[in-house]
């Protein structure tokens, strides 16, 4: 206890006397702590259940009852209600509105705000309520973005009405958006667009479940002109409440995940800087502390900074999360009274904050405490060989985690226990990671013959890593995981974007279709476009590319495979083909497997169902069978056609008539914010929000159908792969600097030798731009395959024929070749700089 | 000058048995000690003087258990140090053995008391008892204020005393003392030399000290001269001046040792 004691006297006085590696060891723990911390607590405070939801939107309403636009209330339903019972009606619509220069998707909302039925939903917090229909009240966003207050007027050009401004409101449930507050009469409703008037009921007392339910029958039987009625959802009323229970424990996961990563580079902190640490094991040893002692000293350091670090971490979390309420209501769109912080959570975080540390110092810890007292007082390390079954072990976790991974992905594949081969895919991802970790001593060993060759400072810099070779080692470890993560991240995100087509359109492309329904029939057809739409279309996208793809008429039978567990067919029908040609299939945003499908085959269908790519059958009315066309997973493109694409080639074998097509609009990237509020000016209301694009109707017999792509926050591969190589390479520039820095000290000796020598700032410069170059070159080096292998295993695992393994060779090439010559240059210039401002003094110790 | 009293204990403080210490193999093998066969009583003052490379550090970290023998049988109190695993040897160095070194004497770490108390708390002493205990030994070797201070704010003469009084804390009984003067000026050299040289008669401990320097070495019952790893001469220089264990030392080793000469 009292040897304890002492470790733990000694590991804080440490930690405290290496403030630069302590700071970057807490901050290491602090980042993915914060990061578990805030996301774990808004994960917790966005989850409400279906009844606190229901408090916050409707306060003490018991039924809730959707009535018809135009409707009032039923007396007799009304009437029938049991006496002390309260309502009021709540009418609502969003509409886009602009004035001359600004512009916003706005929420009309028509009620007595002052009924304590809807439980404060709205407060006043300047002015006072419209009183009559040219008066509004805003809310905090629309008075900023429209710079109006209380007194002041807002001319709208659309939708052309103007408002006396008489009080700024806050809306808990809305905080981003922009709330207009009117009188009922006022809220200017376009022809095709509706509105929701919602009759809001609070019962005297605290009616149960079944006495709510009741209610809903009687309205369903009473032919009132509610439409729908629902129960406030108090218990016995069933409700979907979705747990967030997985949410937090993967938010967890992800930042031990992260933890893992940087252990790495804690290990290589502990491990880089060991010269004084190896001193202070000698003075120790030599005074009678055992082995267990020497260890524990240096894994209490990692506890000590772990434990910094997670209360780092998790103070700065909520206090970030204190500081930003005001985002985070923005966020999560709604006002908070405070946050759900489960203090469960934060110790579980906390102890893997602290585990994490303690785990990364135990590594290092472990070899230097065998090191010989002698050589611990010298701050040496002995140069032996590295063992053969170290690195075989290496080997062996590498290949290890493979196979889990592999594993992990045939699971998943079954579609059952989700999370069970999410762990298992995790253990072989760190596997892995640490098993090519094992492996960095016998990779720095062979730079010993390199050194035996190479000429110069380079033959200085080689064999001075290859002597320190568990720093070296450490250092290249820490690389190597930063750019893994670059190289299995592209791989696989590519693997992914050749295989899934768009849930959805491209964004930048629009289907503009105008549909004529045959009530006899039950067939569509397509109409041209009308030229009105048409050309309020081009003047909405002045730079895109209009096609108008031939479209043929043909009833059409796809066969599919029999199912593998039953053995039934399946067949479905069309009554179109469209024609594309190569240019045309790219701005429809059809994969790269998809257009080399249809470029091998002349054929390809593009089904709108999720499943594994498979050969089907087309059959077309007086036309042979066409076979071995691929099937590929793609929603909505059947706004185009029925799904049977076909090159022109075909399209001229086929003779089959043409009939009109709907309009197709690319732009080369994703529609603006303005060209999206403009088409819904046009042509109704949509906020952008959604996967699914706009879709509206000007009513009548004939269909308007408008398709818009355009997932705005879809982030580009080649983008990823950018961010993913940028982040990598920045993140390994940190890891060398940090290697670099912290050994600095303890080569104190080399480079006074080198000076005594005759070597000048430029020597010294050139030698550690020439470690920082070959540690950052084997660093990245090791990165391919730790990168590489896994992402090729989950990929070639997956089942999908479709999924192309992809390596991303421009990203392996910035990290082989440029990022280490970047490191380099970097290192020769900061050392240069160095150098000259702090000259080497030569101290007597070196040489008494 | 202390007089060893050989009957307390019949058992040497430290005792070398035609010990052998090779480093390297093959081409680069250097034997570090050959045959060496020395022992030394409880509470006797031993100098070993040599020029460097002759093995005198090398026999120090042999007794202190800090390396081991290739041949030949080195024991502590009777212990055969080969017979100890790791924990046995790091016990030892708890309970019987206390070293003071050239320089990277002290945890830097640590206070001028906690260093003291060091082999106490590893030996798993209470805490008061052992501050008191540390105390003590500060004070008897003329340290009393300023001991919850670190070692740096201490002076080199300072910072000996204190690795002197955690050699012989909890009653350790063989000091092994390398070169502890050589990052000292002359005088305080004197003084740490002086306190050292009055441990046996003090404490009853046997201190083994390595020097270069005839004039400490005059202060021994018994002065070791290594030359290539073997003994070549041992004499009793009591009485004798420096200037005469000077004369003796460099019979023994048939060098030139004035004070130009050594390094």
């Amino acid at each position: 206890m009292s040897a304890t004691r002492l470790a733990t006297r000694i590991a804080v006085r440490e930690a405290r006397r290496r403030p630069f590696r302590s700071l970057l060891v807490v901050a290491l723990v602090a980042i993915p702590v914060m990061g578990m911390t805030v996301a774990t607590t808004l994960i917790r405070t966005d989850d409400r259940t279906a009844l606190e939801q229901w408090d916050d939107e409707y306060g003490t309403t018991d039924l809730r009852a959707s009535i018809g636009a135009d409707a009032e209330p039923d007396d007799a339903f009304l009437d029938g209600l049991p006496a002390g019972t309260r309502y009021t009606t709540v009418i609502e619509t969003t509409l886009p509105v602009r004035d001359e220069a600004n512009r916003a998707f706005a929420r009309f909302v028509a009620l007595d705000w002052t009924n304590p039925i809807l439980g404060g939903r709205y407060t006043l917090l300047d002015g006072r309520p419209p009183a009559d229909g040219h008066e509004v009240a805003v809310n905090r966003s629309t008075a900023s973005k429209f710079d109006v207050g209380p007194g002041d007027t807002l001319d709208l050009v659309r939708p052309g009405v103007s408002f006396d401004v008489v009080g700024i409101v806050s809306d808990r449930e809305c905080v981003h958006c922009d709330v207009f507050i009117v009188q009922e009469q006022v809220i200017p409703v376009p022809a095709f667009q509706g509105f929701s008037r919602l009759l809001l009921i609070d019962l005297p007392g605290t009616p149960t479940a079944t006495e709510l339910l009741a209610f809903g029958d009687t309205a369903a039987t009473g032919g009132t002109a509610t439409s729908y009625i629902e129960p406030r959802p108090v218990p016995g009323i069933p409700t979907y409440d979705a747990s967030p229970d997985a949410a937090i424990r993967w938010s967890i996961v992800v930042g031990a995940l992260a933890l893992a990563v940087v252990g790495i580079v804690i290990a290589a902190a502990f491990t880089v800087g060991a010269r004084r640490q190896l001193v202070l094991l000698g003075q120790l040893s030599a005074n009678g502390a055992s082995e267990s002692i020497l260890k524990r000293t240096l894994v209490l350091q990692g506890t000590v900074t772990g434990i910094t670090g997670a209360v780092v971490g998790i103070s700065g979390g909520l206090l970030g999360l204190h500081q930003f309420q005001g985002t985070v209501e923005r966020f999560l769109d709604r006002r908070l009274a405070g946050y759900d912080i489960a203090l469960s959570s934060l110790i579980t975080i906390a102890a893997i904050g602290v585990a994490g540390a303690t785990l990364a110092a135990l590594v290092p810890a472990r070899s230097a405490a065998r090191i010989p007292t002698l050589h611990a007082l010298a701050g040496r390390r002995p140069v032996e060989r590295v063992r053969a079954s170290f690195t075989g072990s290496g080997v062996v976790a590498v290949i290890a985690g493979l196979g889990l991974l592999a594993v992990a992905t045939i699971g998943a594949r079954s579609g059952q226990s989700g999370d069970t081969w999410a762990a298992v895919a995790i253990l072989g991802g760190l596997g892995v990671l640490f098993g090519a970790t094992a492996l960095t001593p016998a990779m720095v060993e062979r730079l010993e013959p390199f050194a035996g060759r190479a000429r110069g400072t380079l033959r200085l810099a080689a064999r001075s890593l290859a002597r320190n070779r568990t720093r070296s080692g450490a250092v290249i470890a820490a690389v190597a995981a930063a750019g893994a993560l670059a190289v299995g991240g592209t791989a696989t995100a590519r693997a992914v974007d050749t295989s899934v087509d768009y849930t959805s359109l491209r964004p930048g492309t629009a289907v503009a279709s105008f549909v004529e329904y045959d009530p006899e029939t039950g067939f569509e057809t397509h109409l041209p476009v009308p030229t009105d739409v048409d050309a309020s279309l081009r003047e909405t996208f002045p730079d895109a590319t209009f096609d108008t793809p031939t479209l043929l008429a043909a009833d059409v039978t796809i066969d599919y495979p029999p199912d593998p567990t039953t053995g039934d067919t399946y067949a479905a029908g069309g009554n179109s083909v469209l024609v594309v040609d190569e240019g045309l299939a790219e701005r429809m945003g059809l994969s790269s497997r998809a257009r080399k499908a249809l470029r091998t085959d002349g054929i390809v269908v593009i089904d709108y169902d999720d499943g594994p790519e498979q050969d089907v059958t087309v059959r077309l009315a007086g036309h042979a069978p066409i076979g071995a066309a691929l099937r590929f997973s793609r929603y909505s493109l059947d706004q185009v056609a029925a799904g049977v694409y076909v090159t022109p080639e075909t399209a001229a074998t086929l003779d089959l008539p043409t009939t009109e097509s709907p309009l197709f609009i690319s732009t080369a990237g994703p529609f603006t914010e303005i060209q999206l509020f403009d088409l819904s000016e046009l042509y109704g209301y949509g906020d952008g929000a959604g996967g699914y694009g706009i879709s509206a109707s000007n009513g009548g017999e004939n269909r308007l159908d408008l398709q818009i792509g355009f997932e705005r926050n879809r982030l580009d591969t080649r983008l990823l792969e950018l961010l993913l190589a940028a982040v990598s390479v920045l993140f390994a520039l940190i890891v060398v600097a940090i290697g670099l820095a912290l050994a600095a000290a303890d080569e104190a000796d080399e480079r006074e030798t080198l000076t005594v020598a005759g070597a000048g700032p430029g020597v010294l410069a050139r030698v550690s731009g020439s470690k920082a170059w070959i540690l950052a070159t084997l660093g990245f080096l090791l990165a391919v395959p730790v990168g590489f292998l896994p992402a090729a295993t989950v990929v070639s695992s997956s089942g999908q024929q479709s999924r192309a393994l992809y390596f991303p060779t421009s990203v392996v090439l910035t990290l082989v070749v440029i990022a280490p010559l970047a490191v380099g240059v970097l290192a020769f210039g900061v050392t240069s700089v160095t150098r000259r401002v702090r000259p080497v003094r030569i101290s007597t110790a070196t040489f008494d | 000058m202390h007089d060893p009293t050989p009957a307390a204990s019949t058992v040497p403080a430290l005792a070398f048995r035609t010990v052998v210490k090779r480093y390297g193999e093959g081409s680069t093998e250097v034997r570090a000690l050959t045959d060496v066969s020395l022992s030394i009583a409880p509470g006797e003052l031993v100098a070993v003087m040599g020029p460097s490379g002759c093995g005198k550090s090398t026999l120090l970290h042999l007794g202190g258990a800090l390396e081991a023998a290739d041949a030949g049988s080195v024991s502590v109190f009777g212990t055969d140090l080969s017979s100890l695993d790791a924990a046995g040897r790091a016990r030892l160095r708890r309970t019987d053995v206390g070293f003071v070194f050239q320089r990277l004497n002290l945890l830097p770490s640590l206070t001028a008391l906690e260093n003291v108390m060091l082999p106490l708390e590893l030996e798993g002493t209470r805490p008061k008892a052992a501050k008191e205990t540390a105390r003590e030994m500060l004070a008897a070797v003329g340290l009393t204020e300023q001991l919850d201070r670190f070692p740096d704010d201490f002076s080199g003469g300072q910072q000996q005393r204190i690795a002197i009084a955690r050699a012989v804390v909890g009653q350790r009984r063989l000091v092994l003392a390398d070169e502890p003067t050589g990052a000292l000026d002359t005088v305080t050299g004197d003084s740490v030399v002086e306190l050292l040289a009055g441990l046996p008669a003090r404490t009853g401990a046997a201190v083994v000290l390595v020097t270069h320097e005839p004039r400490f070495a005059s202060w021994a019952d018994r002065v070791v001269f290594l030359r290539d790893g073997r003994i070549v001469d041992e004499s009793s220089p009591s009485g004798t001046t420096a200037t005469s264990a000077l004369d003796l030392a460099a019979a023994a080793l048939g060098e030139d040792l004035s004070e130009g000469a050594l390094g």
